[in-house]
């Protein structure tokens, strides 16, 4: 039976229990195990050399600077147009004198947020495909002549359909997040800057964004980290040049060939660091951004 | 030039809609035809009754989305609560702590997963999906049960415990009416992320346990556009429903919630 | 039910929040518990519920230590500063509440909810939600659902101050018509001072976690220690003067002190007890301020050196530097030996 006692010390660590055995177990033991592993030490497969040489398989391998690259760059842009769009909904959704718009457009966004990614892919690309819907109502209004004038947004080097995508379910992550911030902040500070004679981006930049700062931040660091791990969209549209880092990680973790388990565990690892640090360097600077609205 | 925006976005999202419906009932859809024809019945049959894993595989998802629900809320009330009575200055380090699996890329947190999973034997099994699952949607979970949590005054409990309420009455008669609401929006929410989680489900379920979306995923690889569109109908229609019954349910419940957050 | 509070010591981390503090509370009494805020007033009655624990010192209930009796157990009711009423439960529901976790029999339930909806004067709002009913209304629920089991010893934590004003002055007589009705024992904690003069027997002032003066509230207000305990309860004046051979003398002559030592007192009177008008006995004083309340007026007056203030109800049209005469009988005046 759960039992309630603030002042209770073992009760306090019973209900912590199973949240630490689920993270110690699965996730920290699983990131050990994988730590382990990548140093090249698995006795099962008489595999006993232990070192960093993995490490520097994959650091040498000519593609990884260049898919490294790439996933920073979809994660960025992806997590950066997401961020702007949905804090400006929020801040207009805040601001709305018509409740009924309002209602739509929150229902729009809730349908957003709960569409899997995979009908999200599916949806984009009967709509924005060459062959989509869009490219052939053109060709019908006669505004392109044949298909290979719509601009190609799936498996190329811009990545431009998956970061549709991620855009198209980040948008309503982050602006339902912030909105639920701003909403307790509530219109008051909004109102007492109008009488001042500010103007709404004023209001936004030096009032909403400071104090809505930690949801901005919150939503738009987790939607970042998401898409730099993310697997079945990027491996679904990549181009055949780029790769991003998880697709690779897949493709190696499922080679048959015993011999190059180390090194998807090394990569692994390394995905792991880069998304921490990426994560730490990307909330840094969004908080300058944000917080900085004051100076 | 608000409402146009409007306009066309809604326009967008309803015809692409439309367009999935069509596409799971007419079979002929070439460049440049706006609407496919050729009228069929093939797909749906297909999906009901040809290919029986269709079947199994929907209800795989649902039953592991109930459990991943079930699980990842329980646990997630359990730790909201100790972060509310016990970290009230360091809350924001706290909730880091529990968001941890969000923080790390989910291809490789699988990968490490999958690695437990197989040395605790729960590899191609319908628990080591639940656990899989749970481990990204307990950060939510208990992100909701924090806020419901700190909705809830201290001196309300303080109150039934003057009235002669122990500790498990507390928890029945005052904390779980007052939390049902969190309980609910808790549940849809892991369920609809279970629903629609694709790595983990393929990675640890192996191919042996086939989920929708380890099977919705080949036919969008593959292009095909009927079954495709079937799928993406049991999914949103899935999805939508258990969005409307949580919605309905909390709007049931409103006279407390209302109390817990104006 | 007779409440003693002994010696009770209180830390939150390393600051001291109740420094052995002292209270008997008689039963049958309505003990006030004046204070400002962060006095430590509120942590005092949590201590008494057993909400809060303590690092020393006992809680005695008709001589019996309850000290380490869990809350739920002491059968001592809290009203709070807010209603907290239950908000998924009606307010028929919330009274009920208590009795039914103690297992009353239905019949008793249905009785006392009727009784008690019609004591606090809310028979019509029975089934409503407390979202649906007014602050003020609330608060008579709550009071209603602690009165429900009978409890012994009622606590009231500033239950009115959400209130305003003429509603407070409403509850406050309610509470106490119910507390001589029933025979309640009430420890009542504030801040105000009217309201604890006008609800209170008996009254404790407390001050930086300790208590300043314990006792009948007419005598603690007419009769400090020191200046401290004056001023908590509201202005005072206190004159200077000299004890010499059972007789208080000072610039407005002398009064008899008999069985007070030699040497230098004072003399401590509130603004009202000093009287404006002629007689052989008044001195003349020079008002240096005037402050109208209404039905009141407040004059500060200068003798000497010092200053003095005198509430009045007179309707006269004083000016600053008018002379006038004041007086004050013998038996008002209380006697302070410094040092």
């Amino acid at each position: 039976m759960r039992k309630f006692k603030p002042s209770n010390k073992t009760n306090k660590y019973l209900l912590a229990l199973p949240i630490l055995l689920i993270y110690g177990l699965f996730l920290g033991g699983g990131l050990i195990g994988v730590a382990i592993e990548s140093s090249g030490y698995i006795p099962a497969l008489g595999l006993t050399e232990v070192g960093m040489a993995h490490y520097m398989n994959i650091l040498s391998a000519p593609n990884f600077w260049s898919d490294l690259t790439y996933s920073l760059y979809i994660a960025f842009f992806a997590a950066t147009i997401s961020t702007l769009l949905g804090v400006y909904m929020a801040y207009r959704l805040l601001l709305s004198k018509h409740k009924k718009i309002e209602i739509l457009v929150k229902k729009i966004m809730q349908m957003g947020m709960i569409l899997p990614y995979l009908y999200m892919v599916f949806l984009v690309l009967i709509l924005f495909s060459r062959t989509g819907l869009i490219s052939r109502v053109m060709y019908n209004l006669g505004f392109i002549e044949t298909l290979e004038q719509f601009p190609q947004l799936f498996y190329t080097p811009s990545g431009a359909g998956i970061i549709l995508i991620f855009v198209m379910k980040g948008v309503p992550f982050v602006t339902l997040f912030v909105l639920n911030i701003m909403g307790r902040i509530g219109k008051y500070y909004y109102q007492v800057a109008k009488i001042h004679g500010a103007s709404d981006f004023y209001i936004l930049k030096k009032i909403y964004l400071p104090l809505s700062s930690t949801a901005i931040i919150w939503s738009s660091s987790i939607v970042f980290i998401y898409y730099l791990g993310a697997f079945e969209v990027p491996y679904l549209l990549n181009s055949n040049k780029n790769v991003n880092l998880s697709s690779r990680l897949y493709s190696l973790y499922i080679d048959t060939n015993i011999s190059t388990i180390p090194d998807a565990m090394a990569y692994n690892m390394l995905l792991v660091i880069i998304g921490i640090i990426a994560v730490v360097v990307y909330s840094q600077v969004l908080k300058r951004i944000v917080k900085g609205g004051g100076h | 030039m608000k409402r146009i925006l409007i306009v066309i976005g809604l326009s967008v999202v309803l015809s692409a809609m439309l367009l999935t419906i069509l596409l799971s009932m007419f079979s002929y859809y070439r460049y440049p035809q706006i609407l496919p024809s050729e009228w069929t019945l093939h797909y749906w049959m297909y999906f009901l009754s040809v290919n029986d894993l269709m079947a199994e595989a929907v209800l795989n998802s649902i039953k592991i989305g109930v459990f991943t629900a079930v699980l990842s809320t329980t646990v997630g009330f359990m730790t909201g609560r100790v972060v509310v009575s016990h970290f009230k200055s360091n809350r924001n380090m706290m909730m880091i702590v529990y968001s941890l699996p969000l923080f790390v890329p989910a291809t490789a947190l699988f990968i490490g997963v999958h690695m437990m999973m197989i040395k605790f034997s729960l590899n191609n099994n319908f628990w080591g999906i639940v656990i899989s699952h749970a481990i990204i949607a307990i950060p939510y979970s208990t992100n909701i049960a924090v806020s419901f949590y700190e909705g809830i005054s201290i001196d309300m409990e303080n109150v039934a415990k003057t009235l002669g309420c122990g500790p498990i009455l507390l928890f029945k008669k005052i904390l779980l009416p007052l939390l049902m609401p969190g309980i609910l929006l808790s549940s849809a929410i892991c369920f609809l992320l279970s629903f629609s989680e694709y790595f983990a489900a393929f990675l640890v379920g192996g191919g042996k346990l086939v989920t929708l979306s380890t099977l919705y995923y080949p036919y969008i690889n593959n292009g095909d556009y009927g079954n495709s569109a079937v799928l993406s109908i049991v999914f949103v229609v899935v999805n939508l429903s258990v969005f409307a019954i949580a919605e309905y349910g909390t709007r049931k419940l409103t006279r407390i919630s209302n109390y817990l957050f104006e | 039910m007779k409440l003693h509070i002994k010696n009770v010591k209180k830390n939150f981390s390393s600051f001291r929040v109740l420094n052995g503090v002292d209270i008997i509370v008689e039963k049958g009494s309505f003990h006030a518990v004046l204070g400002v805020s962060g006095s430590g007033k509120s942590t005092l009655l949590k201590i008494i519920t057993g909400l809060e624990s303590i690092e020393g010192g006992q809680i005695l209930l008709d001589g019996k230590d309850v000290t380490h009796v869990p809350t739920e157990t002491r059968g001592i009711a809290y009203v709070f500063q807010s209603p907290l009423l239950f908000p998924h439960l009606t307010v028929k529901e919330n009274i009920r509440f208590g009795m039914e976790v103690k297992k009353y029999d239905k019949k008793t339930i249905e009785e006392r909810v009727e009784e008690l909806l019609k004591l606090l004067r809310i028979e019509d709002l029975g089934d409503r939600m407390p979202s649906e009913i007014s602050g003020g209304q609330q608060q008579r629920v709550s009071i209603a659902r602690a009165l429900a089991t009978e409890p012994s010893l009622i606590l009231m934590d500033e239950p009115f101050s959400g209130l305003d004003p003429a509603l407070r002055i409403e509850m406050g007589n309610l509470i106490k018509d119910l507390q001589r009705l029933l025979d309640l024992t009430i420890v009542f904690v504030t801040h105000d001072i009217n309201e604890s003069l006008r609800l209170s027997n008996y009254i404790s002032l407390l001050d930086q976690g300790e208590i300043l003066q314990s006792g009948l509230t007419h005598e603690v207000y007419y009769k400090p220690q020191n200046r401290k305990s004056a001023s908590i309860m509201g202005d005072g004046n206190w004159i200077k003067g000299i004890i010499k051979a059972n007789r208080f003398s000072s610039s407005f002559g002398d009064v008899s002190a008999i069985g007070f030592p030699t040497g230098e007192a004072e003399m401590f009177l509130r603004p009202h007890q000093v009287i404006i008008g002629e007689s052989r006995a008044a001195f003349k004083v020079k008002i240096s301020g005037i402050s109208r309340l209404g039905k009141e007026t407040q004059l500060t007056v200068a003798y000497g050196e010092e200053f003095m203030k005198i509430d009045t109800f007179s309707n006269e049209n004083y000016q600053i530097n008018q002379e006038i005469s004041i007086m004050f009988t013998d038996s008002n005046c209380h006697i302070v030996p410094c040092g």
